[in-house]
């Protein structure tokens, strides 16, 4: 069994490693992206995506400890926390929970007007809500915990990128130009991938709850829907040129 | 990009345009007969806040009439009704947060206060990829 959790870690450790670089490109490109705008909304989009790169790096390092069966024994010290929150994933939704709270600044600062009031305190108190379960609301080897926090952050997900998927698609309805056309079309398909990710976790982790090794063909889409995340955002954001 | 609402006039009770932007020229000729006699039969439903509107050759016209002052955009019929309801509503919110009801009972009716209205009611979809133009493309 144990060697078994190790080549599926080892799996899944090469697997993220790819996303890691797809990560990574995206990441540049934005960058690059901000050196010629140097607007404040580029800015928030790295900031974003910097987030993301986090917490997919720090879900890379969890499969790392186990391939190479690294362990802290100092019990109820600061760095068996710090191990543990990385190792059960808590770390990276803490980053994925930054990045969704930004996203709602972009999605503000892009498609509305002007802050809904009560909107924006129920996604800041939400938001503390789930930064405060996923660091602190732990048990080693408490799948429910997990379960419960892997849905926490869906939910933050889908309240968040479920309005941006409404106006993408309302401006991919309304806008004629084709480049603009797509890549509405291109935000809209991030924000469903965006949301898969965490829902897929989540029912991987149900699998775990039952009696599974994990890593069952829900990580697997889990990570595809961040591909295919990745891919939306670049045509979405990078891609197209302003005729202007 | 072709915009939601695309010309706009308002007007007060007088009759006086308080601000207009007009995109097509050849329009104000065309429009002001069919307007009038609509405004005449959708009078009564104007005066409850109403919305109305007609067609005429490609371009649909809306009306509609808010604390005596009377809003007539028109938009190209491609776009759906929801989508320009919603500028239209806009636009009004907007008009009075500037330019408050109370305002006009010591208005000197000059209607150069209102030269820079058009400033603020960008729609939101040519809003939207402005800042998307700026920002990312």
């Amino acid at each position: 069994m144990v060697e078994l959790i190790i080549l599926l870690n080892f799996i899944g450790m090469i697997f993220e490693l790819f996303i890691i670089i797809f990560a990574a490109v995206l990441l540049i490109l934005i960058l690059k992206k901000y050196f010629i705008k140097h607007h404040k909304l580029t800015r928030l989009l790295l900031i974003i995506f910097i987030n993301y790169f986090i917490a997919i790096l720090f879900s890379w390092i969890s499969k790392v400890f186990v391939v190479l069966q690294l362990n802290v024994v100092q019990e109820g010290s600061i760095i068996v926390w710090i191990y543990n929150i990385i190792s059960d994933f808590r770390l990276s939704e803490f980053f994925v929970t930054i990045a969704i709270f930004l996203s709602y600044i972009l999605k503000v600062n892009v498609f509305e007007k002007g802050y809904n009031i009560l909107q924006k305190y129920i996604t800041i108190l939400y938001g503390i809500f789930a930064c405060v379960y996923v660091l602190f609301i732990y048990e080693n080897g408490n799948t429910l915990l997990d379960i419960i926090a892997f849905l926490i952050v869906f939910i933050y997900m889908v309240m968040v990128y479920a309005p941006f998927l409404r106006r993408s698609i309302e401006s991919y309805r309304s806008v004629e130009e084709k480049i603009y056309k797509q890549a509405f079309l291109s935000l809209a398909i991030m924000s469903i991938s965006f949301m898969l990710i965490f829902l897929n976790f989540a029912i991987d982790r149900a699998f775990i709850f039952l009696g599974s090794p994990g890593f069952t063909v829900f990580y697997y889409l889990a990570w595809i829907s961040a591909i295919v995340g990745i891919f939306g955002a670049y045509y979405g954001y990078i891609r197209p040129k302003s005729s202007e | 990009m072709e915009k939601v609402i695309q010309d706009i006039w308002i007007l007060n009770d007088a009759g006086a345009v308080l601000y207009h932007r007009v995109f097509d020229k050849k329009v104000d000729e065309q429009l002001f007969g069919a307007l009038m006699s609509a405004l005449n039969l959708l009078a009564e439903e104007l005066e409850r806040g109403g919305l109305s509107n007609f067609e005429l050759k490609d371009k649909k016209y809306i009306i509609t009439k808010h604390h005596g002052i009377l809003f007539i955009v028109n938009s190209s019929k491609k776009i759906k009704e929801k989508k320009v309801n919603e500028e239209i509503k806009s636009i009004v919110d907007k008009f009075f947060t500037l330019y408050p009801n109370e305002m006009f009972k010591n208005w000197n009716n000059d209607v150069s206060i209102f030269a820079d209205f058009g400033n603020h009611i960008k729609d939101s979809l040519q809003d939207t990829i402005d800042k998307f133009e700026k920002a990312f493309w």
